[in-house]
């Protein structure tokens, strides 16, 4: 069904590709590729169109919306295929994004948005899924390991069922392989706990591409039951005697520290590392490696953001280094007290709109890109990113990035 | 009722606060419980906002007899009004913002009139609700057009006054529109021209759009019919002025609505300001098509009291609203609708005269002389005063 020499731009709105095969002999090759850079034009100009937010889109989208769902031009939707349960607290959702979504790069990941109780919610999650399974399914994945206190992720793994819609974006991210596989240097894919999840994609690929090369991939986990993607990883490291795979419990083995690492792989210096994991855990792995010799660029790695941790009460402290820092027009500014964002920003020389200082009229509302506030009015904590707040009232717990000052 | 600025010391402190305490504890209940059925509500008022409006502009477009034509003209009316009221009104204050959804966001959303979304974010959000019925600060208070209490001294012009209010209700887009340029305050030199430049280029963005939109594009769609539709689209945009129009002015311009002065609510408390939105608006009942159509400011007190709760759950708040006013002796202003807007009327009728006039009216009334008697008191009266000959 997705072959590709043809295939209509129109056709794309409808979330199917309808495609036609063409034989490319002789004159006929010049008319293909006449028709190729219409189709591409024709779907530029949809892309603009789409790109644009008017009235215009937004009836045609609600249009699109009534008939179904998955038609939204306006955001991606995308349907559950499967849930699967790998451990007792992670899970992989499979879903199929339609077809002008235009595909990953092992390594990277995509805005997940999910609606619960009334109210969207949005989180990043590493692409888990195979290249292959892309390629023939036309499906992805990500894998999601339950937070106690996580709304997103409680909830995906509380009500998220095969058959329903969930709104993803491009794939993005700079954690990845190049694109050509080229040079001969060998490879260290470093992983922990959930961190396999943007890095299996990657030793999939490396076994597929670039077998030759000499990949070591240690993956370091809490117990057996806690090794995500098993058959995966063995299977990659089934296809030559130079990809090796290492599995560290640390029940068992004990943490894995520098010592440990530089046992399991000595050459560390001579190669190249990827890895994913706790900070702390990525900071050992990335000094080693440097006293080891290897260069700076070397280097690349994925850190997992906390997941903003709901359960601060209302007696919220205010961390010793809040702040707020202005996107827009750089600069950061020290937290005082109880002093609110709106305060905060005036006394940085900014002039941000404001009307009753009191939480009522809501024209000092910024959109807060990351960090923690306490709404001093209800006492309510905000630790979304991307939401809107009310400055006047809004305390920095700590460092709060606002997006639009 | 004689409206003058009343004395807010009606109740003592300590009950004002309390009062305040227990409205804060109602609004933390039910933002609480905000969640899936009033995502579900508003976007179903949204589907049907869209639908009347692709309904109502085919069926003009389409139509080939002034009945499927009127259809037309009514059904794009009900999604003008569902769009400025429910959805317009509710939305930009805020009320749907924590769902998240860039389409109901009170910072982005523009709405379907000829007034730019930001002037009266800042002219209605900002000044006439923490102003409200505040004479002096509140302009929604007459518009700078109606006199409608005794704080503002009388003037022979407002003898037309119910001429400019029919005005005004028939080109209220317009005015709403155009409310920020304080076309009062210039004229009295409070506020240089110059400051209103922003203003002005903003205002004629979106009223040039506007206007392309239902006289320009629509019509000419039509191509030779385009008459007709320009003409549909005229009367639908005169519906919903004379609609949202009668409900606004429902809600603060009753008989019984009190206004404010500045000195009195200087450094108010939070409880002093729910009191003083609740003795400055007023509601009206009927059924509940009637409280969706006119985006629930058929709750107007419930909705000063709390700008930022979906306007759909005031019908559940207000009977805790009036059974808190009832303990603490506050007046809770409600009548049918009919009842109310008679009583707006009336209200404009009355200011229309100088304050002894009205009184001689009254006391006149009260007598017992014989109508003919009342009648040419009355005139003579007015008449003195209307000329300054001060005849008595």
């Amino acid at each position: 069904m997705y072959g590709t020499p043809l295939n209509i731009g129109l056709s794309s709105l409808a979330g199917q590709g309808i495609t036609v095969r063409l034989p490319s002999f002789g004159g006929l090759s010049r008319i293909t590729e006449l028709a190729r850079s219409v189709q591409q034009t024709v779907d530029g100009s949809f892309e603009g169109f789409w790109a644009a937010s008017g009235q215009l889109q937004s009836y045609i989208n609600f249009a699109l919306r009534e008939i179904d769902p998955r038609l939204d031009r306006l955001r991606i939707a995308a349907a559950v295929v499967a849930v699967s349960r790998q451990t007792e607290d992670v899970t992989t959702f499979t879903i199929k994004p339609p077809a002008r979504w235009a595909g990953f790069e092992p390594g990277q990941y995509v805005r997940v948005e999910v609606e619960i109780d009334g109210s969207r919610h949005g989180r990043l999650y590493s692409l888990s899924g195979s290249a292959r399974q892309w390629q023939d399914d036309r499906t992805i994945s990500f894998t999601v390991r339950r937070q106690s206190s996580g709304l997103v992720s409680s909830w995906l793994h509380d009500h998220c069922e095969a058959g329903d819609l969930i709104h993803i974006s491009p794939a993005a991210g700079d954690f990845r392989l190049p694109a050509e596989l080229t040079g001969n240097s060998p490879i260290l894919l470093l992983a922990a706990g959930s961190g396999m999840t943007p890095v299996i994609g990657m030793f999939e690929r490396l076994a597929l591409e670039r077998p030759d090369l000499n990949v070591h991939c240690v993956y370091s986990v809490r117990g057996q039951a806690d090794v995500l993607f098993a058959e995966r990883l063995r299977r990659c490291s089934r296809l030559s005697p130079d990809f090796r795979l290492s599995i560290v419990t640390s029940e068992t083995d004990g943490r894995l520290d520098a010592a440990g690492l530089l046992a399991l792989v000595p050459d560390i210096g001579t190669r190249k590392l990827y890895m994913c994991g706790p900070e702390g855990f990525m900071q050992t792995a990335r000094q080693l490696a440097l006293d080891s010799g290897a260069p700076a660029d070397w280097i690349s790695s994925e850190q997992f953001l906390a997941a903003p941790a709901a359960a601060i009460n209302a007696g919220a402290a205010q961390a010793q280094d809040a702040s707020v820092s202005f996107a827009r027009t750089g600069g950061l500014k020290a937290a005082e007290a109880d002093a609110s964002l709106l305060e905060i920003a005036e006394s940085a020389g900014l002039r941000p709109k404001f009307g009753c200082r009191s939480g009522i009229c809501k024209e000092c509302l910024c959109e807060k890109l990351s960090g923690t506030t306490l709404n001093r009015l209800t006492g309510e904590v905000n630790s979304e990113s991307g939401s809107a707040i009310q400055a006047c009232i809004s305390v920095p717990l700590d460092q709060v990035v606002i997006a639009n000052w | 009722m004689d409206m003058q600025t009343r004395p807010l010391n009606l109740m003592s402190h300590n009950e004002v606060d309390q009062m305040g305490a227990e409205l804060d504890a109602l609004r933390s209940e039910v933002v609480a419980d905000l969640g899936q059925r009033d995502a579900d509500y508003i976007r179903g008022i949204v589907r049907r906002q869209k639908l009347s409006e692709i309904a109502g502009r085919s069926l003009i477009h389409f139509s080939l007899t002034p009945i499927s034509w009127a259809a037309g003209v009514g059904l794009l009316s009900i999604s003008k009004i569902l769009d400025n009221m429910e959805i317009g009104h509710n939305v930009i204050h805020g009320q749907y913002d924590w769902m998240n959804d860039p389409e109901l966001n009170s910072r982005t959303f523009e709405w379907d009139i000829v007034c730019d979304a930001e002037s009266w974010r800042r002219y209605h959000n900002f000044e006439h609700h923490t102003f409200t019925n505040i004479i002096g600060k509140d302009r929604d208070y007459g518009y700078g057009l109606l006199r409608l209490s005794n704080d503002i001294p009388w003037h022979r012009r407002n003898l037309t006054q119910l001429v400019n209010y029919v005005g005004l209700s028939v080109f209220f887009q317009w005015g709403v529109a155009l409310h920020e340029l304080e076309i009062d305050n210039i004229r009295s030199g409070a506020v240089q021209p110059r400051e209103k430049l922003p203003f002005l280029k903003r205002f004629l963005k979106k009223s040039g759009a506007q206007l392309g939109k239902d006289y320009v594009l629509f019509p000419a769609l039509a191509g030779p019919f385009a008459p007709k539709v320009a003409l549909a689209n005229f009367f639908a945009n005169l519906n919903r002025n004379l609609w949202t129009s009668t409900i606004i002015f429902c809600g603060h311009f009753t008989e019984d609505a009190q206004t404010f002065s500045e000195e009195e609510c200087e450094n108010e408390t939070r409880g002093q300001w729910y009191h003083r939105q609740m003795l400055g608006s007023s509601n009206f009942t009927g059924p509940r098509l009637l409280h969706i159509m006119s985006g629930h400011l058929s709750y107007q007190i419930e909705h000063h009291l709390f700008p930022d709760i979906p306007a759909h759950r005031y019908p559940e708040m207000a009977t805790k609203v009036e059974e808190i006013c009832k303990r603490y002796g506050v007046p809770y202003n409600t009548g049918t609708f009919a009842q109310q807007y008679r009583g707006v009327l009336g209200r404009i009728t009355r200011y229309s005269f100088p304050e002894d006039v009205v009184h001689t009216a009254k006391a006149a009334s009260q007598s017992s002389s014989t109508a003919v008697q009342k009648i040419s008191r009355f005139i003579g009266t007015a008449a003195s005063r209307l000329t300054g000959l001060g005849l008595r």
